[in-house]
């Protein structure tokens, strides 16, 4: 009896091992191999395939309904325009070409003769105008598109924006992947679920399969057509096939790279970066983040609702010894914008280092002029028999922020402040910074464009401090539509704004791609786009 | 007659951490066909490390270092393993001391017996059969249905009964039985000793009764041979060890048996306790405890001397010249 | 069978519990997964908008039942992240991990109970020292650093398997070992103090006694009694098997049930976590319920006490 049990249960352990292997080796989810430029027994072409590695699965291939996007999407989706490689300017892409009315409230794009969605459907002006649409219905950054009134087609080839005033910031998402043509036609027909699963944009790329968890197989659209200047590939793609594989931990990621398995990896850990210089087989590309990490502070809460106070603690961190304590992995930041991002003033920058470079002698005089003094000798100043201790929210998931908290911590207790660290997920700092509940938070942004000031700055964005003067500045910079007049606009507004400090710019991060080196003709922009068009294993 | 079974100088060691125990120090004896021979002494005297040695099933960390062990001429000694599981519970087989953990526990008793007898190819029906009729013989009520129980559904007596089922179950020629009743009650135990003198008869087997209880002996033996110490004191017949105990030891054994008509109403025992078998008192090993004992003793070890035909002693008060 | 019975109407409150219990914790948590998602760009109204979408503005006891009455009829929900069904996830992720963990388990207990019997048997001999020796090695490492090692020498220095990702039985090798080979230490173990206990008892005296050979002492006797807490074990093991090892898998980017889990949970996919771990919490619930049914079965003593 008991022996008819014992080989009853070992007999459904091997039949549920047989079933878990056949699940994998037969229908639906395949087995795909992760090999270089490898040779399958096609009869005609050797097979090019690219594999590239990313830390995180997308949610979606659905541009519209992720709430973040990376190199899965670039390749999916083709955006109408794009910003040049030093963010000076915008250059078309998608479109043939495109013009801005005198007074800035008509954009018109017009379109190939022969555009169409990587599946063969026909790309037209009807298609950009219902790809908006649906943006406004799906995305949870619906509000993007705000200032576009409606938008007229004149003919298959030509749209045209009517915006409800100039909008300079419409750029930063006519020039993202977000605001890419999807195949609305399509998505109604097999509904947002599916379409999520397997979008079709007009991008380089198409998706084969995804396997959940695993990767994500992406096969040349062969119709692909772009108009970039500066790419002197202007059609389709030169491999075959790309795979972009999931590896969530930095140390597998590295290891597929250096052992050539991989060719391009994204999120290149710190740690790394020093070897990876050295490595004989990798070329390593870095960007400036395009934004910056900062201290917001809680200007509603005494003491810090003195602007002394709050100069005095920006004068005393030295964010040269912050930088070279992050092995100059950080630049940094006095100003509210990063280069690698429109808006960017360089003069503006200088001036601000000039004014708010790290000053201890300076900041001990703010902090004694406001009546905070060491009376009983223990290295913290106090007022009133109080002493001065600030808490500071520190994300622990952001590696190179919490690296630089202990560090501010002590160049801040030189100038006698006690200052405590605690630290919490992002987000639930994001949160608790809305609801006015902090003293100083660390945060940062990333978003090329200067337009996401408004959404930390002005009144509206629900943080504690507002300046009436800064929200008008800032709504009018958002109408400027010539480049360098908005950058100048917005220089003023950040001087405006450090003069009373409510947020400390520390650094902006360096980002490092990883790419092989038999891999040509990678471009990349300042702000980290990648363009892929020339590019081919050698 | 040629014996049965002849040990010769068997000597078994066990090495352990505190020293070399030297568990059974050169014994001899003989059981004949159809013979109940009592092996008898206080525990840790050596006797069951005897019967193992004689089913070659002496445990780590001991070893039989000398010897013989004549089984129908063969010495057993010298057998491979093959030969010896052959021979354990076809020719010589062992009940033992405990039934509450001598049979396992996950397997009904019936199968455990048959599992015994299939092992002369007897297809499993048939030996299922044997298995009910042993059970009857050995006075197990309900045989068929007990048959089925598991050995913890059954009492102490009832599995010391199921053990001698298995045990005789392939007819041995020679059964070794430890201590079968020590550890059941005294209505029992008497039901155990007649069913063991029973089998003798019917089964023709010989039996080496191995136990420390004089009185059991008194009922079943033949012949005995006293232990003490690892080796053996005194060896003869029933009647002359009872109605004439030489050694010292055997008249104290005897004495401490717990009569109703004694006149003293006391239990006697024995003074001292059993001594260190790594290093043993020199000459006599049982001086330190003897009342008798001259200076000799403690010098000189006695050996075995006939003192009547059949009855051995080794002891000084008889002469127990050397060897 | 009544037995059996009341053990499953007892396990079904207790998964009702653990619900219950797993909505509370992932609800109080701060954040919630629409935050999560939404970097600067969105404005509370968009965010309190999707909330209503998903169901998030409603009150606690409300979202549970909705979440209990759906889960009932097998409708698991939907992740809030990928926006696609759970049992679509699930189904996607199930066979890699159980083909991971169900391998793993069997090579350990293929590798261990030999082993361990084998020491057993030559108790304080060479052989059993070194194989106690090597369980201690192994017991004691890490799983992620295991996995590092082998991943050195045999992906990177020996360019013999491949480092990461499924990609056929091959790319199974390195995490499979990683998995099995610190636990195998504990199976080894048990089984090597259940035989030396085993092979203590009398009645192992008394098999040989009868005659029976060795390898029949041995498998019928020995085996058949120290493999008992063994086997029970084991099915007290299978639950585990559904969640995968999120250290292993995210290791070796293998895309099982583990990763998924664990990143559900720090976004707070709300609906995956809660569907995973209420199949665990029944599997749990069946297989401990198995796992008392198997012990009656193998050891006749335990019956009496049910």
């Amino acid at each position: 009896m008991e022996k008819k049990i014992g080989s009853l249960i070992l007999f459904f352990i091997l039949a549920g091992a047989v079933v878990a292997a056949g699940c994998i080796g037969g229908g639906g989810t395949q087995t795909s191999t992760q090999s270089s430029a490898s040779s399958t027994s096609s009869q005609t072409q050797k097979e090019v395939t690219l594999v590239i590695a990313t830390p995180e699965e997308i949610e979606g291939t659905d541009i519209q309904q992720v709430s973040w996007a990376n190199i899965v999407h670039d390749l999916i989706f083709q955006s109408l325009v794009v910003y040049t490689l030093d963010l000076k300017g915008v250059v078309p892409n998608l479109a043939e070409s495109f013009e801005v009315s005198k007074d800035g409230t008509e954009i018109t794009f017009k379109l190939p003769k022969d555009a169409k969605f990587s599946n063969g459907d026909p790309l037209t002006a009807e298609d950009i105008k219902k790809s908006v649409e649906r943006y406004r219905n799906v995305s949870p950054y619906s509000e993007d598109f705000a200032v576009v009134d409606k938008i007229i087609v004149k003919d298959s080839q030509t749209a045209i924006f009517k915006l409800k005033e100039p909008a300079g910031y419409l750029w930063a998402v006519l020039a993202s992947v977000y605001g890419a043509p999807v195949n609305v036609n399509l998505a109604n027909k097999i509904g947002n679920e599916a379409f999520n699963r397997k979008a079709v944009g007009s991008g380089p790329y198409k998706v084969e399969e995804w396997v959940q968890g695993s990767q994500i197989t992406l096969i040349r659209n062969p119709d692909y057509k772009t108009h970039i200047p500066f790419v002197k590939n202007k059609g389709p793609f030169k491999f075959d096939k790309i795979i972009v594989r999931f590896i969530p931990d930095d140390f597998t990621r590295v290891s597929e790279l250096k052992a050539g398995n991989v060719q391009i990896v994204f999120g290149i850990p710190l740690e790394q970066v020093a070897t990876l210089k050295k490595d004989p087989n990798v070329q390593l590309l870095s960007y400036l983040q395009p934004g910056i990490d900062y201290i917001m502070i809680n200007t509603k809460k005494p003491p810090l609702d003195d602007v002394n106070i709050r100069k005095a603690i920006a004068l005393a961190i030295n964010r040269k010894e912050l930088a070279s304590a992050l092995q100059n992995l950080v630049r940094p930041a006095y100003g509210y914008l990063s280069l690698a991002q429109v808006g960017y003033d360089e003069a503006t920058e200088k001036e601000l280092q000039t004014e708010y470079s790290y000053n201890l002698e300076k900041a001990k005089q703010l902090l004694a002029a406001a009546g905070w003094k060491d009376t009983d000798g223990d290295g913290i100043v106090d007022k009133n028999g109080k002493p001065l201790k600030l808490t500071l929210m520190v994300p622990l998931d952001r590696p190179v922020i919490k690296k630089a908290a202990p560090i501010i911590q002590s160049q801040l207790k030189k100038l006698g402040i006690n200052l405590e660290l605690r630290e919490y997920e992002y987000s639930y700092i994001r949160k608790m910074t809305r609801e006015g509940n902090f003293d100083m938070a660390m945060r940062a942004y990333w978003w090329n464009d200067a337009d996401i000031l408004i959404y930390i700055f002005h009144s509206d964005a629900g943080y504690p401090w507002s300046n009436p003067k800064v929200d008008k500045m800032l709504e009018e910079a958002r109408t400027i539509p010539d480049f360098t007049e908005r950058a100048k606009k917005y220089g003023e507004i950040q001087k405006a704004i450090a003069n009373e400090m409510p947020v400390i710019p520390l650094f902006s991060e360096y980002q490092y791609v990883g790419v092989r080196k038999e891999v040509k003709g990678v471009i990349m922009g300042i702000d980290g786009s990648i363009y892929l068009n020339d590019a081919e294993i050698s | 007659m040629k014996a049965l079974l002849s040990v010769k100088d068997l000597r078994v060691n066990f090495y352990t951490s505190a020293g070399i125990v030297k568990a059974v120090d050169g014994i001899s004896f003989e059981i004949a066909k159809k013979e109940i021979f009592a092996l008898v002494g206080e525990s840790g005297c050596g006797k069951s490390t005897t019967a193992l040695a004689i089913m070659r099933l002496v445990p780590y960390p001991g070893k039989i270092v000398g010897g013989k062990i004549l089984f129908k001429n063969k010495n057993l000694l010298e057998a491979t393993g093959e030969e010896m599981t052959q021979i354990r519970g076809k020719e010589i087989s062992m009940i033992f001391q405990n039934p509450l953990t001598s049979l396992n526990p996950v397997y009904r008793v019936g199968h455990q017996v048959a599992e015994a007898i299939v092992l002369d190819n007897i297809p499993k029906r048939k030996a299922w059969k044997k298995v009910i009729e042993l059970f009857k013989n050995v006075k197990i009520p309900d045989a068929e249905e007990r048959a089925y129980s598991y050995p913890h559904e059954l009492s102490g007596g009832m599995r010391q009964r199921v053990m001698i089922g298995m045990m005789i179950s392939r007819e041995p020629s020679l059964i070794i039985a430890d201590e079968p009743t020590t550890a059941l009650d005294v209505t029992i135990q008497a039901q155990i000793i007649k069913l063991l003198s029973e089998l003798r008869d019917t089964l023709e087997t010989s039996i080496l009764l191995i136990t420390h209880d004089f009185g059991v002996v008194a009922e079943l033996a033949d012949r005995i041979a006293v232990m003490y110490a690892g080796k053996i004191v005194e060896m003869g017949n029933v009647y002359q060890i009872f109605e004439n105990p030489l050694h010292p030891y055997t008249g104290m054994l005897i004495d401490a048996l717990p009569r109703i008509t004694k006149k003293e109403g006391r239990l006697e025992e024995i003074p001292g306790s059993v001594p260190n078998l790594i290093n043993p008192p020199s000459g006599c090993r049982f001086h330190p405890r003897c009342p008798l004992k001259k200076e000799v003793c403690s010098t000189e070890e006695p050996s075995l001397v006939e003192v009547e035909r059949g009855h051995f002693v080794a002891c000084h008060l008889y002469g127990g010249g050397k060897a | 069978m009544e037995y059996t019975i009341k053990r499953l109407i007892i396990g079904i409150f207790i998964v009702l519990a653990v619900t219950v219990i797993l909505f509370g914790i992932m609800h109080a948590m701060p954040g919630d997964p629409i935050e999560l998602l939404a970097g600067e760009r969105v404005s509370p109204e968009r965010i309190a908008q999707l909330k209503a979408q998903w169901g998030l503005d409603k009150p606690m006891y409300i979202q549970y039942f909705y979440w209990l009455s759906r889960i009932i009829r097998g409708d698991f929900g939907t992740s809030m992240v990928t926006k696609l069904p759970v049992i679509e996830l699930i189904k996607a992720r199930l066979p890699y991990t159980l083909l991971l963990t169900g391998s793993a388990l069997i090579v350990q207990y293929i590798i261990a109970i030999p082993l361990g019997l084998l020491a057993a048997l030559k108790w304080n001999s060479k052989i059993d020292r070194i194989v106690v020796t090597l369980s201690i090695v192994l017991w004691s490492m890490p799983n992620f650093w295991l996995g590092v090692l082998l991943m050195i020498i045999f992906g990177i220095k020996l360019n013999l398997l491949p480092l990461s990702g499924y990609s056929g039985l091959k790319s199974l090798i390195l995490p499979l070992l990683t998995l099995s080979l610190p636990s195998l230490a504990g199976t080894l173990r048990l089984t090597r103090s259940e035989v030396l206990e085993v092979l203590r008892e009398d009645y192992v005296l008394t098999a040989y006694a009868k005659g029976l050979p060795k390898y029949k002492v041995l498998i019928k006797h020995v085996l058949r009694n120290a493999l008992i807490p063994v086997t029970v074990m084991f099915f007290l093991y299978l639950p585990w098997l559904i969640g995968g090892s999120v250290i292993v898998e995210t290791v070796f980017a293998w895309p099982g049930m583990g990763r998924l889990l664990w990143k559900s949970i720090t976004v707070q996919d709300y609906a995956v976590v809660q569907a995973i771990i209420f199949i665990i919490a029944l599997l749990t619930v069946i297989s401990n319920t198995i796992g008392d049914i198997v012990s009656a079965v193998l050891d006749p003593r335990i019956r009496e006490s049910l």
